[in-house]
């Protein structure tokens, strides 16, 4: 199943959708890295997976959710938390302006 | 032989068991590993760091409290470190990456806590491959770390800090992560014992995310007493990760004994000829396989043919699963809440910069081949295709385990390679994995044990190799079991590198 893109749209718009900015250099070389990574995975489309469901985790009998109740840890205080935030106003987390 | 090398010769078993008797102090053994890892760091940056005024004074407490007459932990004084990807409260985590370096964790993740109340004295937190993406050590923005047998050669990825450091006797147990054979394969570039547990035995909580269907943590240890020790210390179920099970944890130090007390008799073993034929299996690696298979024969164990006739699909599939993973996993880091960030006029300006500054290329190939699989036009060719021919490479391990009672298999096709070979070509990189994905993939318990060495050629130094072992879900105890029983019918866990000095 070969992409409709060159391998730099491809990896423009790839880059574009996880919030990654891409030197022209590195955009090239992952752009040509990734068809040939791609070429590799499409080997799987020979598999013939009729009627095979996707994998589940095995079953995990006495584990997993917890009761639907806020759960306050005591050892984890805002303080600490805030500690390592990169900017902070107050209180509160600072950002860039998102919307104008 | 001075004190100190005594006490660096001992197994992590046999020091606890001298703590608990008195025979030697916390503080004696904790001084012993600082002045070895002083010794081995300027060549090995197997650390990312090292707390030694703490380790000490973890280790006078334990020197007190046994003075006191209360009761020990089964790890009492036993120096260890762990790799840099499980949160340490108030010691720098920086998981290999740029994008976290300077954050120190508000949290104790449940792999040090457990350690902490088992006795372990820790060290410090140990290189790797930023967020557990690599084979060989070198995806980081820090220093690069040699394989300790020789300098000139990787030590294996992700985990190559925590063997590199276990190797060089730095500390004595080193846990690892492993989401696609990031613990067994350092461990068999290393000449080591590393042991990956069946997913959900070890709790995750604490350990950053990279694949979190595959990421499991477990130990590297010099002998397989010390890794069921380390194993026995971190298993059992964790409130904090949902996906930690609630099953009973057995013994693992009595499946250790029984396999080298008892043998192998009644026990089968499992090998899939085909997949030896696979293109790149070194010869001196199936020669060192074929060996270890004998040691069990010897033992006692029979052999028996199975199949994995999904084997050669393992790689494809772990990389689109692995990645879908990662960069959902990868979202969070966005220069926000906590770790590196580029100040830009707008929010998504300022996203995209700091991401950019932050990931290496690894992080950067993974995050935009996961994107790429887990697009609305990809998804079903991709991601759902990969996750059914998961379901049928668990069905052939499934299939296989009722006729053996573990799987045989090198762990790595090839010894360790030099320091830049497979830089430039990250599929030759991922192939690497082809022996060891398997176990990730259908969540099995798997171990990697030292089965020899190459011998030394013009070509390349005298380099270790690993025999893997591949166990049902939650069969660690048979793992250790053949493990110990190898072990004691073999001496190459006694071999130690000569790198600092003599250890």
């Amino acid at each position: 199943m070969p992409s409709d893109h060159a391998p730099h749209e491809l990896v423009d718009t790839l880059a574009e959708l996880a919030r990654l900015e891409l030197s022209r250099e590195e955009a090239a070389q992952l752009g040509a890295q990734i068809e040939t990574i791609l070429g590799y995975i499409r080997s799987l489309q020979t598999v013939d997976v009729d009627k095979v469901p996707e994998y589940l985790t095995a079953e995990q009998p006495g584990s997993g959710l917890r009761p639907d109740q806020v759960a306050v840890d005591e050892s984890f205080a805002m303080d600490r938390a805030l500690a390592g935030v990169p900017v902070l106003r107050g209180r509160l987390v600072a950002v860039p302006k998102f919307k104008d | 032989m001075s004190t100190r090398d005594a006490i660096l010769q001992l197994s992590a078993r046999s020091l606890a068991a001298a703590v608990h008797d008195g025979s030697i102090s916390a503080v004696d053994a904790t001084q012993a590993y600082l002045d070895r890892l002083s010794a081995t760091e300027p060549i090995l940056h197997a650390y990312r760091c090292t707390i030694p005024e703490r380790a000490l004074a973890e280790a006078e407490a334990i020197d007190a409290a046994r003075r006191a007459g209360e009761p020990l932990g089964p790890l009492a004084g036993v120096p260890i470190a762990l790799k840099d990807i499980f949160v340490t409260e108030g010691v720098a985590t920086t998981c290999g990456s740029r994008i976290l370096d300077g954050w120190t964790p508000p949290y104790q993740g449940t792999h040090a806590r457990r350690g902490a109340e088992a006795g372990a004295v820790l060290l410090g937190k140990l290189a790797m491959d930023e967020f557990g993406m690599g084979s060989s050590n070198e995806n980081t923005p820090f220093d690069p770390v040699p394989n300790p047998w020789a300098l000139d050669h990787v030590p294996g990825g992700s985990s190559g800090g925590s063997a590199a450091a276990v190797a060089a006797r730095s500390c004595a147990i080193g846990l690892g992560s492993d989401t696609g054979g990031s613990i067994r394969q350092p461990a068999s570039l290393c000449n080591l014992v590393g042991l990956k547990p069946s997913y959900g035995r070890v709790s995750r909580h604490g350990m950053i995310a990279f694949a979190s269907s595959l990421d499991q943590a477990g130990p590297l240890a010099r002998e397989v007493g010390d890794a069921a020790l380390a194993l026995q210390v971190l298993a059992g179920h964790d409130p904090h990760d949902a996906t930690s099970l609630d099953e009973p944890v057995p013994d693992y130090l009595a499946a250790v004994d029984r396999g080298a007390g008892e043998g192998l008799g009644g026990l089968k073993v499992g090998v899939d000829r085909r997949v030896l034929a696979l293109e790149g299996l070194d010869a001196d690696v199936r020669e060192r396989f074929e060996a270890a298979l004998a040691v069990l024969v010897g033992a006692g164990a029979t052999l028996c043919e199975v199949s994995l006739p999904h084997f050669d699909h393992a790689v494809a599939t772990y990389y689109v699963l692995c990645t879908a993973e990662a960069s959902s996993n990868l979202a969070r880091y966005d220069g926000i809440r906590y770790g590196l960030r580029r100040a830009r006029p707008s929010l998504r300006e300022s996203y995209e910069a700091t991401r950019h500054d932050g990931f290496g290329s690894e992080v950067k190939r993974r995050i935009l081949l996961g994107t790429f699989v887990l697009r609305a036009e990809s998804y079903a060719d991709y991601y759902g295709r990969a996750m059914k021919v998961r379901t049928l490479i668990a069905r052939d391990y499934a299939a296989a385990f009722t006729r053996c009672d573990v799987i045989a298999s090198p762990t790595s096709p090839v010894p360790g390679w030099r320091l830049g070979e497979k830089l430039d070509d990250p599929l030759a990189m991922y192939l690497s994995d082809v022996f060891t994905i398997g176990a990730n993939l259908a969540g099995l318990p798997a171990i990697s044990i030292p089965a020899g060495f190459s011998p030394a050629t013009e070509l390349r130094p005298a380099l270790p190799i690993g025999l893997q072992l591949i166990g049902p879900r939650l069969g660690e105890p048979v793992l250790l079991r053949v493990a110990a029983a190898h072990e004691a019918a073999t001496d190459w866990h006694l071999r130690a590198p000569l790198v600092g000095g003599a250890g």
